[in-house]
C-alpha cells in the first residue's frame, strides 16, 4: 500500500478525501504479486460494477468501459456537458477501490508543479526536499481538466504515459495501479483550453455519460434526494487485487489474427479520406490492451474481434481528427469509425 | 412520350427499313415494300406503347414479336385466319409461301419476280430485324450494337446481287445508323455531370483532355483510322469467290429473252439439244384453291423415234361441253380431292391449253375444246386467254397402287411399252440393277424415280455433254438415252425420257408429258413463265390411270415429286423436300434421298396435304433436334462444370489441410460462400459472431438450426482466436445444417444460382486458368531471363 501524500503544499488543489481507511467485510482482496484467475476477474469486476451502478443510475455501459480501462492500465477521459455525473462517476470508481485517491480541481491558474510536486528548501536538513504533487496516488481524479492552461495540462504527459515523475532531474515512481480519471466539458464550452493531441492520445478511452433516461432520472431523484449514496459506498476491492487483475488481463491470449485486425483498423483510420489525423501506434496498443480487458471481463482467455470492435469507439474517437468536409457533413468521428469497421475485413489468420 | 422514346424508336425503325432497300435490286416489282414498311411500323408502335406501359424488356420484346406475327397474319395471311388470328392453317400457308420464296431464290437470277412468298419472307425477316434493332438501340440503349443486325440484314440484301451496289444504299443505311448513334450518344453525354464548364464563347479549351473533348478526340482518331482502313484493307485482302444465300439470286445466267406475243411449247422434244435460254416471259397466270400445286399439262408424247419424241395427230371431238367424263379406268376407291383453277392471260397457242389432270368440269367460254381420244389431253380449236377447270387431285392408297400388278392390257397401250431399241441394252441393264426382281409395279416405278432423282448420282444441268468416256477411256457419242444414263448429266427431258424408257422396260406403260411447273405466286396469283416449262413421265396403273412421276431433281427449276411416287415414309422425313433433293444446280448430286429412314414403313402416313409442310420442316427439324440435343448434352456437362469444380476444390482443400483449425476455417469459408451464393451476405467487416447473428436474422433460423449455427461460430472463434492447444471441434455437419436451413428460406432463383453457379467453383476455374497462364508464361519468362543474361554477359 502506497503512502498517502497529503496536499499541504498544493494550494489550488481541492482537498482530497482519503477513503477506505477501514477495511470493510465485503472487501475482496487477493495476495499481492500473483495474477488473478479469470473467474476472480469477472467476480471482482462484477462487484465493482454493481457498486458503481448503485451510485450512477442507468449507465451500465459507461461503467463497464470505465472498469475495462482500469483493468487495461489506461487513463479515462470523461467528456460531457456539466451536470451529468462525470465527477460522480470518477469519485465512485475511486471510492469503490480501497486505495489512495487524489482529486485535483483544474483551474486556469493551476501550475505544473502543483501536479507533479516541488522541491522545497528544508531549513532543518539544509537541503532541498521533494514535496510530491497531486499525481502521487493510485487514483487521480482530474476535474475539469481543460480549464487549466495547456502548460499545466502538459505536466500530466510523463506521469500518465510512464508512471513516473521527474522533478529537478530526480525521477520518482508513481504507485501501482495508477489511473487518471479526468473530466472535461466539450471544447466548445466557454473558458476551456482544448487538450493538445499529445495529451488526448495518452487517455486510453474517452467516454461521455449522456443524459439519463427519464426512469433513471426519477430513480436518481429518489436515491440522491436526501443523502448522496456516495457517502455510504464501501470499497469492494483494494489496490493489490486490482493489480492482480491487471496482471491477469495481461495474460489474455491474443492471436495473430487479432493483432492483424487491430493494425488493419489503425491503418484504415490513417488512410481514410474522412480523417485528417488517424490513430497513432499508441492507439493501436491501447486498443489491444482494452480489447484484452474486455475479453477478460467476459471471462474469456482469448480476444475476439468482437472485443476489439466494442472498444474501438471509446478508444479511438477522441484521437482521430476529421477533415473539414467530414465536419461540414456533420459526421461525427464515431460514425466514421463505425463505417470503417464495417469495411475492414476480419482476418482469419495473421498474415 | 419520353418513356416510350418515340424519336429513338422511329429512327431505329427507319434503320431497319432502309437496310432492306438494296433488295429493290434483287426483286421486281417492288411490291414488297409497303407490307414490309407496315411490319416495321407495327414493331415501332408496339415498342413505343409497350415502353410507356412497362419497363420490362422481356414484355416489350415479346409484345413486339407477337405484333410481328399478328401483322404478318393480317398482311400476308388473309384468307388463312381464324377470326383475325393466325392458326395452324396460317402456319401451313406461310410454310408454302416460304417454300415458294426459297424456290424463287433458287430458280431465278436477280432480279427475281416478287411473289407472295418473297414478300412474306422479306416482311418477316425485316420485322424480326426491326425487333432486334429496337430492343438493342432503344431498350438497351446501345445503338452501336444494333449496328450488327442491321449490317447482317444489309449484307444479305447487298451481297446477293452479284454486282457492286450503288453507294447510296450504304450511305442511307450507315447515315441513319450514325444518326441513331449520335442522338443517343449526345443524350447520354448530357446526362453526365461535369466539372468542366461548357464554353460560352464557342472557343474550345484545347488544354482539356478530359470529359467530352477527350471523347471527341477519340472519335476523330477512329474516323481517320476507319477511312485509312477502308482504303487499305480492300487492297491487302485477297478476293474470295462470291458466295450467295442458298445459291440463289446472285448466279448470273443469261436469264433474259423476254418475248412478247404468243408462245407455244414445242411438241417435238429433241434430246440432244442443250437448253441455252430460259425465257422469263410469262406464259399464263392462274389462281387456285389447291393446297398442293400440280404441274399443268399441255401435251403427251408417246412416240420416241431416233433422238426425239414426236407428237401424233390429235383425234378430238370439239365441243363446248362443261362436264368431262372421268377416265374409265379410274376406280371409285381412289381417294381424291376436287380443286378449281382459274387461268388468266394465257398466251398459249391453239391447240395447246395448259390444264391439270384429270379434269372434272371446264369453263372455256365460247371456245370449243375437247379431249384427245387416245391421250385424254385437252385441246382447243383456237387460243383462249382465260378459262377455268375443276380437276381431281388423286391420292391413291398403297393398297390400290399395289393391286396394279398384272401385265399390260388393251391394245392402246402397245405404243406405251415400246423401248427405244438403240439404248435397249443399257436400259435393261440399269433396270436390272435398280428394280428388284420381285418388285410390284409401283415399287418398280418408285425405285426408278429414286434412282434418277437421288440415288443414281445424276446431275441437273442445262448443258449437255457431247461425249462420254467408255470403259476404255475413249470418248464416245452414243444415242442420247445411253449418253444420259452414262454421263448422268441432263435436264428434265433426259430424266423423264430415261424414266419412261426404264418403266417400259420394267413392263409399266409409260409416256412423256410436257407442260409447265406451277410457277411462282404473288398474292395468290401464280405466274407461269417460259422457264417453268417442264417434262415428266406418266405411268399407267391399273384401276387408277396415268400417274405423274418426277425423276428430275431440282435444278434451276424446283420439281416436287408427288407423294404416291415416293416410298412410304413418315412425314418427318418425307423426301419430297426440295431442300433435301439436290438443292440447286451446283449442289452435290450424290446426296441420297430418304437415306436416314430405314425403319419408316408406315404407309398410311404419307398424305398429300402433309408433304409440303413436312418438306419444309422435316429434315431440318430432325437435324435441328439433333443439334438441340447435342447442345443440351454439352450444356448439361457445361453446367455441371462449375458445381463439380466447387466440390472438388472443397474436398481437395480439406484433404490438404494441415490441422483441424485450418479445416474449420475452410468449412467456414465454404459455408459463407454458399450462403453468399444464396444471396445472404453479411457486411464485409463482420466478425464470425456478427455473421452468425446476421444469418440468424436473415434466414429465421430456429431451434436446432440456431444451435448448429452457434456451434459453428464458436468453433470458428476457437480455431481462429483461442490460444494454441484449445480443442477444435469439426463443424462440417453443422455447416451443412445451416446452409440447408438458409437455403430453405430463399427464393428458387437464388437456390438455383447457388447450386449451378457457386462462387467456389468460379474461384476454382479462375485458379485453373491462372495455372494454365503460368504454364505458358514460365517458358517465356525463362527465355527472357536467358536473353537478359546473355545481354549482360556481352556487356
Amino acid at each position: 500500500m502506497q503512502a498517502r501524500h497529503e496536499d499541504d503544499g498544493i494550494t489550488q488543489a481541492a482537498p482530497t478525501t482519503p477513503v477506505g481507511t477501514t477495511k470493510p467485510e465485503s472487501l475482496l482482496s487477493l495476495p499481492a504479486g500473483s495474477p488473478a484467475s479469470l473467474g476472480q476477474v469477472t467476480e471482482v469486476a462484477g462487484r465493482l460494477a454493481r457498486a458503481i451502478n448503485t451510485v450512477i443510475e442507468g449507465k451500465p455501459d459507461v461503467v463497464h468501459t470505465a472498469i475495462t480501462v482500469l483493468l487495461a492500465e489506461g487513463h479515462l477521459l470523461l467528456e460531457d456537458v456539466p451536470g451529468v455525473g462525470k465527477t460522480m462517476l470518477a469519485k465512485t470508481l475511486a471510492r469503490s477501490i480501497d486505495c489512495s485517491v487524489r482529486r485535483v480541481q483544474f483551474t486556469p491558474d493551476l501550475l505544473p508543479s502543483d501536479i507533479t510536486g516541488v522541491s522545497v528548501f528544508n531549513q532543518d536538513v539544509r537541503d532541498f526536499e521533494f514535496r510530491p504533487g497531486a499525481i502521487f496516488a493510485n487514483v487521480v481524479v482530474g476535474d475539469e481538466i481543460n480549464r487549466a492552461s495547456p502548460k499545466t495540462q502538459s505536466a500530466l504527459l510523463e506521469s500518465m504515459e510512464e508512471g513516473q515523475v521527474t522533478v529537478d532531474g530526480q525521477t520518482y515512481d508513481l504507485p501501482k495501479p495508477f489511473i487518471v480519471m479526468a473530466t472535461q466539458n466539450p471544447i466548445e464550452m466557454e473558458g476551456t483550453y482544448p487538450l493538445p493531441e499529445a495529451q488526448r492520445d495518452r487517455f486510453m478511452a474517452r467516454i461521455s455519460l449522456g443524459y439519463p433516461s427519464s426512469r433513471a432520472e426519477v430513480a436518481m431523484l429518489d436515491s440522491h434526494g436526501q443523502v448522496s449514496p456516495l457517502e455510504t459506498l464501501q470499497p469492494v476491492t483494494d489496490a493489490a487485487t486490482v493489480s492482480a487483475m491487471v496482471r491477469a488481463v495481461r495474460s489474455v491470449f491474443t492471436s495473430d489474427a487479432i493483432k492483424q485486425y487491430v493494425v488493419d483498423l489503425s491503418a484504415a483510420t490513417r488512410s481514410s479520406s474522412a480523417l485528417r489525423l488517424g490513430a497513432s501506434p499508441r492507439a493501436t496498443l491501447h486498443m489491444l490492451r482494452a480489447a484484452r480487458a474486455h475479453a477478460a471481463l467476459e471471462g474469456r482467455d482469448h480476444v475476439l474481434p468482437d472485443d476489439v470492435q466494442s472498444i474501438v469507439l471509446p478508444v479511438l474517437a477522441h484521437r482521430i481528427i476529421p477533415t473539414g468536409e467530414t465536419q461540414l457533413a456533420r459526421r461525427s468521428t464515431g460514425e466514421v469509425l463505425q463505417d470503417l469497421m464495417r469495411r475492414v475485413p476480419v482476418p482469419a489468420s495473421g498474415r | 412520350m419520353t418513356r416510350g422514346r418515340l424519336a429513338d424508336s422511329l429512327i431505329a425503325g427507319a434503320c431497319s427499313a432502309v437496310v432492306a432497300w438494296p433488295l429493290t435490286t434483287l426483286f421486281t416489282p417492288s411490291t414488297w415494300i409497303r407490307p414490309t414498311l407496315a411490319m416495321v411500323l407495327a414493331v415501332v408502335v408496339v415498342g413505343v406503347v409497350g415502353r410507356m406501359l412497362t419497363s420490362s424488356w422481356v414484355a416489350v420484346a415479346g409484345a413486339q414479336l407477337v405484333g410481328v406475327v399478328l401483322a404478318a397474319g393480317w398482311i400476308y395471311g388473309r384468307g388463312h385466319l381464324w377470326y383475325g388470328l393466325p392458326y395452324p392453317d396460317t402456319v401451313l400457308a406461310f410454310n408454302n409461301l416460304l417454300i415458294e420464296a426459297r424456290e424463287t431464290i433458287q430458280n431465278y437470277a436477280a432480279p427475281a419476280p416478287t411473289g407472295r412468298g418473297i414478300t412474306l419472307a422479306i416482311g418477316l425477316a425485316i420485322g424480326v430485324v426491326a425487333v432486334i434493332v429496337d430492343h438493342l438501340a432503344v431498350m438497351r440503349r446501345s445503338p452501336a450494337l444494333a449496328g450488327l443486325p442491321l449490317l447482317t440484314a444489309f449484307l444479305i440484301s447487298a451481297s446477293n446481287s452479284g454486282n457492286s451496289l450503288h453507294p447510296m444504299f450504304f450511305v442511307a443505311s450507315g447515315g441513319l445508323w450514325l444518326l441513331m448513334l449520335g442522338r443517343q450518344g449526345i443524350a447520354s453525354l448530357r446526362r453526365w455531370s461535369t466539372t468542366v464548364p461548357m464554353s460560352t464563347t464557342g472557343r474550345r479549351n484545347t488544354d482539356d483532355h478530359d470529359g467530352a473533348y477527350g471523347y471527341a478526340a477519340v472519335g476523330r482518331s477512329l474516323a481517320v483510322a476507319g477511312l485509312v482502313a477502308a482504303v487499305v484493307v480492300p487492297v491487302v485482302i485477297p478476293h474470295f469467290p462470291t458466295r450467295y444465300l442458298i445459291d440463289g439470286l446472285g448466279r448470273s445466267n443469261e436469264a433474259t429473252g423476254f418475248s412478247d406475243g404468243q408462245v407455244g411449247l414445242k411438241s417435238t422434244l429433241d434430246l440432244t439439244k442443250s437448253l441455252k435460254t430460259l425465257s422469263k416471259a410469262p406464259v399464263l397466270s392462274y389462281t387456285t384453291n389447291a393446297a398442293i400445286l400440280t404441274p399443268l399439262r399441255v401435251g403427251v408424247l408417246e412416240n420416241y423415234q431416233g433422238d426425239s419424241w414426236r407428237p401424233e395427230r390429235d383425234e378430238v371431238d370439239y365441243g363446248r361441253q362443261s362436264s368431262v367424263p372421268l377416265p374409265s379406268e379410274l376406280g371409285d376407291d381412289v381417294p381424291r380431292e376436287t380443286y378449281r383453277i382459274s387461268v388468266e392471260d394465257s398466251r398459249l397457242e391453239a391447240p395447246q391449253i395448259a390444264a391439270p389432270t384429270p379434269l372434272v368440269t371446264a369453263d372455256l367460254g365460247r371456245v370449243s375444246w375437247g379431249l384427245d381420244r387416245n391421250t385424254s389431253v385437252a385441246v382447243v380449236n383456237r387460243s383462249v386467254s382465260s378459262y377455268s377447270f375443276t380437276y381431281l387431285a388423286l391420292n391413291p392408297t398403297q393398297a390400290s397402287l399395289a393391286q396394279s400388278r398384272q401385265g399390260p392390257t388393251g391394245g392402246f397401250l402397245r405404243e406405251d411399252l415400246r423401248v427405244d431399241p438403240e439404248s435397249q441394252e443399257i436400259i435393261s441393264k440399269t433396270v436390272g440393277e435398280v428394280v428388284p426382281p420381285d418388285a410390284s409395279r409401283i415399287e418398280a416405278a418408285r425405285a426408278i424415280q429414286k434412282y434418277l432423282r437421288t440415288d443414281g448420282g445424276f446431275r441437273y444441268s442445262l448443258e449437255l455433254p457431247e461425249t462420254v468416256k467408255n470403259e476404255f477411256g475413249q470418248d464416245e457419242a452414243p444415242d442420247p438415252i445411253t449418253l444420259f444414263l452414262r454421263s448422268k448429266v441432263g435436264y428434265c427431258v433426259q430424266f423423264a425420257t430415261a424414266m419412261v424408257m426404264m418403266a417400259r422396260e420394267a413392263g409399266i406403260p409409260a409416256r412423256m408429258a410436257i407442260g409447265f411447273l406451277p410457277g411462282t405466286a404473288d398474292r395468290g396469283t401464280y405466274t407461269v413463265r417460259g422457264s417453268d416449262a417442264h417434262a415428266w413421265p406418266e405411268l399407267y396403273f391399273e384401276g387408277i390411270g396415268w400417274l405423274r412421276f418426277e425423276p428430275t431433281p431440282s435444278g434451276t427449276q424446283s420439281t416436287v415429286a408427288p407423294p404416291y411416287s415416293l416410298a412410304p415414309t413418315t412425314p418427318g422425313t418425307d423426301p419430297t423436300s426440295t431442300s433435301t433433293a439436290t438443292g440447286g444446280a451446283t449442289a452435290s448430286p450424290t446426296r441420297p434421298e430418304g437415306r436416314n429412314d430405314p425403319g419408316a414403313t408406315d404407309p398410311t402416313r404419307t398424305t398429300g396435304s402433309d408433304s409440303g409442310f413436312a418438306s419444309w420442316f422435316g429434315p431440318q427439324t430432325r437435324t435441328l433436334v439433333l443439334w438441340v440435343l447435342l447442345g443440351i448434352v454439352i450444356g448439361l456437362f457445361g453446367s455441371l462444370a462449375v458445381p463439380l469444380a466447387a466440390r472438388s476444390r472443397f474436398r481437395r482443400r480439406l484433404r490438404h489441410a494441415p490441422d483441424e483449425s485450418t479445416r474449420v476455417e475452410i468449412e467456414w469459408q465454404a459455408m459463407t460462400e454458399r450462403i453468399g451464393d444464396l444471396g445472404v451476405i453479411p457486411p464485409r467487416g463482420s466478425t464470425p459472431r456478427q455473421a452468425g447473428r446476421f444469418y440468424q436474422r436473415e434466414a429465421y433460423l430456429e431451434g436446432e438450426q440456431t444451435e448448429a449455427l452457434r456451434r459453428v461460430v464458436s468453433g470458428v472463434e476457437t480455431s481462429r482466436y483461442a490460444p494454441p492447444g484449445s480443442t477444435v471441434t469439426d463443424i462440417r455437419v453443422d455447416t451443412q445444417t445451416v446452409v440447408k436451413a438458409v437455403s430453405g428460406v430463399r427464393r428458387r432463383k437464388d437456390r438455383l444460382r447457388a447450386t449451378w453457379w457457386p462462387t467456389e467453383g468460379l474461384l476454382e476455374w479462375r485458379d485453373r486458368r491462372a495455372a494454365v497462364a503460368r504454364l505458358v508464361r514460365r517458358p517465356l519468362d525463362r527465355f527472357q531471363d536467358w536473353r537478359d543474361a546473355r545481354r549482360d554477359y556481352r556487356a
